[in-house]
C-alpha cells in the first residue's frame, strides 16, 4: 500500500505545467529552486485543499437519474459488489424525484453491499427534476472518502478485475491516473429486461493520444480511476452548467494536466447503448426524436468542449503536437486564456490566500539556498 | 420444511475468499422476499476434506460430502443429482459453480422462468456480467443448448433421460445434456432475469483446461459422428503432445444429432458477437 505522494509523483504533473509553476515561482522569488519550489506549493496546496483521503480506498461515484432505471441500476451494482477491488466505497450520487426513491435506492444498496465483505455504500440523494450530471458527480466526489476515485454510470457496468487492476497499476507506478479497455455494447429492452445485441472492443490504444482524445472521445468515464492524492490540490470536479459532454471536458482538463499510465489487457468495462433513446450519447440506433433532442443538448454543450479541447492542446508536449491534426488547435473566438495560464494564476491567488503559506514558501527557498 | 429447490456445489481446492462470496450471496438469495427455499449440498473432489470446515464455517455446517477423489464435474453432480431427486419433496436440482455469486433474486428467477414453460428440462442462469455469446429467442428464452455455471434441472428431465453423462471429465458435458434434452422435447431456455457473477467467456485458460476441453471435445465428436470436430480436436491434443482419447464410434441418435450444432466450434452456436 503506498502512502502520501512523495517527491517522485511530481513526474505525475505534464511537463507544460510542471514549467509554468516554476515560472511562477520565479516571478515570486527569482532566486529560488523553482523545481522545488513546485513540488512544495503542490504538498501544500494538497493539504490545504483535499479532505483526508482513505489510503487503498476506492470510491466508486454512481450517477442516477431516476428509479425508472431501478433495474440498470441493479446491475451496475451487482458488478460493483463483484469488483475484486476491496475496499470498495459505492457513492450514489441520485437526483431521482421519485416518491420513495430515497427507500428504494437504499434497499439496493443494502441488497448488493450484503454480498460482500469490504463493500460499503453511501447514498447522497437530491431529487430534482431537471438533468443535474455535473451537479450529481460533484456531490459524488466531495462525499467520496477514498484516495482512488472512480465513476460509473447507472447503465453500465464493470468487469470484476478492472479496478483492481487500475489502482494496481497506479500503485506502481508514478502517474496521477490509469486508463483500461471498454466494450461498446448494444442493448434492447424486451419485455424481460434487455436483451444484448451485439459486443465490440472500444477505447484506447497502446499508448495515450491525447491528440486522438481532443477529436474524439473515445474513454467513457468508467474506464478510468484517479489518484486523488497525485493530482494535489487541483480539483477533481465536472462542469456543472453543460447540458451533456460534461464527463469529456472533465476528461479533457485531466489530461491535458496528467498523462494516465494506459493499462493493457482485455476490456474491462461495457459502456452500454440502449435503443430506447434514453443515453446521454446521441446514437443512430435511438429513436428519431431523441436523436434529434439529443442532438441539440450536444450542441449546446459544444462551445465549451471545445475550450476544453484547446485548453488540452495548449498542454500537449512538442511530440503530441507533431501528432496533431490543424484543426484540433484552432481555439474558438472568445476562448478564454489557456488552462496553465488560468491554473497557473489561479494558483498564485491561492498561495496567496492561504495564511502563511506565501510566506512559508518563501521562507522554504530562501532556507534552500542558504 | 421441504425446500423445492436442491443447489448442488462440486468443489475442488476452492480458495475460501471465492467460497465466502458464494455463501455470502446464498444467504442474500435466501433472505430475498419472494426466494423459493432450497437446501445446498457440496460435494468436495479435492484431494482432502480441509473444505469440510471451511464449507461449515460459512455457515452450511449440513450437506457436505467428501468425494474420496476427483470424480469431475458431471459425475459428482449426478451423484449429487441423484440423492436430490431420491427426495420426493425436490422440483428442481440446481447446479453451482463454486466461482459463482448469485445476484439476490437469481434463484427465484430461475424458478419463475421454468415455471412459464410447458415442458421445462433445462434452465439457465444469465452470466453476468460478461454473458456466454450464444444465442437466445429474446421472446420465447429458448436456446441452443445451457451451460452449467448455474442450471436447473427439473425432475421430469431427470427421470427421462437421465443426468450428464460421465465420460465427460469436463467442459462438453452440458451441452451434451441440452442436446439430449432438446431431442427428448424438453425446452432448454436462458432465465434473462436471472443474474449468476461469473468470468467465463473470454477468460485465459490453462494448458490443463485447453487438454480437459479437446478430450471433451474428440469424446462429444465421436458420440455425434462429427468427423471433422475430432479431427480438429485430435489435432489439438498431438499439438499439445497429448494422445487423443480411445473411444467408440456414435452413438446418438437421429434426433440427438438434429440438435446437435459443430459449425461454430466450441460455441456450438452462431454466437452474437
Amino acid at each position: 500500500m503506498k502512502g502520501r505522494p512523495t517527491d517522485r509523483d511530481a513526474s505525475a504533473f505534464a511537463p507544460e505545467l510542471a514549467a509554468r509553476l516554476a515560472a511562477l515561482l520565479r516571478q515570486i522569488d527569482p532566486e529560488a529552486d523553482a523545481e522545488r519550489g513546485v513540488l512544495e506549493v503542490a504538498k501544500l496546496l494538497s493539504e490545504a485543499s483535499t479532505p483526508p483521503l482513505e489510503d487503498g480506498l476506492l470510491s466508486v461515484v454512481v450517477r442516477n437519474h431516476t428509479t425508472k432505471r431501478a433495474d440498470l441500476l441493479d446491475e451496475a451494482l451487482f458488478s460493483l459488489a463483484c469488483s475484486d477491488h476491496r475496499p470498495l466505497e459505492i457513492v450514489l450520487a441520485s437526483q431521482a424525484p421519485e416518491m420513495d426513491a430515497r427507500r428504494q435506492l437504499e434497499e439496493l444498496l443494502a441488497r448488493h453491499t450484503a454480498l460482500a465483505e469490504g463493500v460499503t455504500a453511501r447514498l447522497v440523494h437530491a431529487p430534482s427534476r431537471h438533468d443535474e450530471r455535473g451537479k450529481l458527480a460533484n456531490a459524488g466526489i466531495a462525499a467520496a472518502r477514498g484516495r482512488y476515485l472512480a465513476f460509473l454510470d447507472d447503465d453500465d457496468v464493470v468487469y470484476p478485475s478492472h479496478h483492481a487492476s487500475l489502482v494496481r497499476a497506479l500503485q506502481d507506478g508514478d502517474r496521477a491516473w490509469a486508463v483500461g479497455r471498454a466494450r461498446k455494447v448494444a442493448i434492447t429492452r424486451t419485455t424481460d429486461g434487455w436483451y444484448v445485441r451485439s459486443k465490440s472492443r472500444w477505447g484506447a490504444g497502446d499508448a495515450f493520444d491525447l491528440a486522438r482524445l481532443a477529436r474524439d472521445n473515445h474513454v467513457p468515464v468508467h474506464a478510468y480511476v484517479v489518484d486523488r492524492a497525485r493530482v494535489r490540490g487541483l480539483r477533481v470536479m465536472f462542469a456543472e452548467d453543460l447540458p451533456a459532454q460534461e464527463d469529456y471536458a472533465f476528461l479533457l482538463r485531466l489530461s491535458g494536466l496528467f498523462r494516465p499510465t494506459i493499462v493493457d489487457g482485455p476490456p474491462g468495462c461495457e459502456y452500454r447503448f440502449r435503443d430506447d433513446g434514453t443515453n446521454a450519447t446521441p446514437h443512430a440506433d435511438a429513436p428519431v426524436a431523441a436523436q434529434v433532442a439529443g442532438a441539440r443538448r450536444w450542441s449546446r454543450s459544444e462551445s465549451a468542449v471545445a475550450r476544453a479541447r484547446a485548453e488540452a492542446v495548449a498542454l500537449l508536449s512538442m511530440d503530441e503536437v507533431a501528432a496533431l491534426s490543424p484543426e484540433s488547435v484552432t481555439a474558438p473566438a472568445g476562448a478564454p486564456a489557456p488552462l496553465r495560464h488560468r491554473l497557473a494564476d489561479r494558483l498564485n491567488a491561492a498561495v496567496k490566500r492561504l495564511p502563511g503559506v506565501h510566506a512559508f514558501l518563501k521562507a522554504t527557498l530562501g532556507k534552500d539556498r542558504r | 420444511m421441504p425446500a423445492p429447490l436442491r443447489l448442488g456445489v462440486v468443489l475442488y481446492r476452492n480458495s475460501s475468499d471465492e467460497l465466502e462470496r458464494l455463501a455470502r450471496s446464498l444467504r442474500a438469495a435466501r433472505a430475498e422476499p419472494g426466494s423459493p427455499s432450497f437446501e445446498v449440498t457440496w460435494l468436495d473432489n479435492s484431494p482432502g476434506d480441509g473444505l469440510r470446515r471451511t464449507v461449515a464455517d460459512l455457515g452450511f455446517p449440513d450437506g457436505y460430502a467428501h468425494a474420496g477423489g476427483n470424480l469431475g464435474f458431471g459425475s459428482a453432480h449426478d451423484r449429487l443429482m441423484a440423492e436430490a431427486f431420491a427426495d420426493p419433496s425436490v422440483e428442481h436440482y440446481v447446479c453451482v459453480n463454486p466461482d459463482a455469486t448469485l445476484h439476490p433474486r437469481c434463484l427465484a428467477e430461475l424458478a419463475a422462468e421454468a415455471a412459464r414453460h410447458a415442458r421445462p428440462g433445462l434452465i439457465e442462469a444469465r452470466q453476468f456480467p460478461d454473458e456466454h455469446p450464444k444465442p437466445y429467442d429474446p421472446r420465447t428464452h429458448e436456446t441452443p443448448w445451457c451451460s452449467g455455471c448455474l442450471l436447473l434441472v427439473t425432475r421430469a428431465l431427470y427421470q427421462a433421460i437421465g443426468g450428464f453423462d460421465e465420460r465427460f471429465f469436463m467442459y462438453c458435458e452440458d451441452v451434451d445434456l441440452s442436446w439430449r434434452a432438446r431431442a427428448a422435447g424438453f425446452t432448454v431456455a436462458l432465465a434473462p432475469r436471472a443474474l449468476v457473477h461469473h468470468v467465463g467467456t473470454g477468460r485465459s485458460r490453462s494448458h490443463q483446461m485447453e487438454l480437459l476441453m479437446l478430450r471433451s471435445g474428440v469424446l462429444l465428436g465421436r458420440k455425434y459422428g462429427d468427423d471433422a470436430f475430432v479431427r480438429e480436436c485430435e489435432g489439438g491434443l498431438r499439438a499439445r503432445g497429448e494422445r487423443p482419447p480411445q473411444g467408440s464410434g456414435p452413438e446418438a441418435s437421429a434426433a440427438e444429432r438434429a440438435a446437435a450444432d459443430f459449425s461454430h466450434g466450441f460455441s456450438f452456436a452462431e454466437v452474437r458477437w
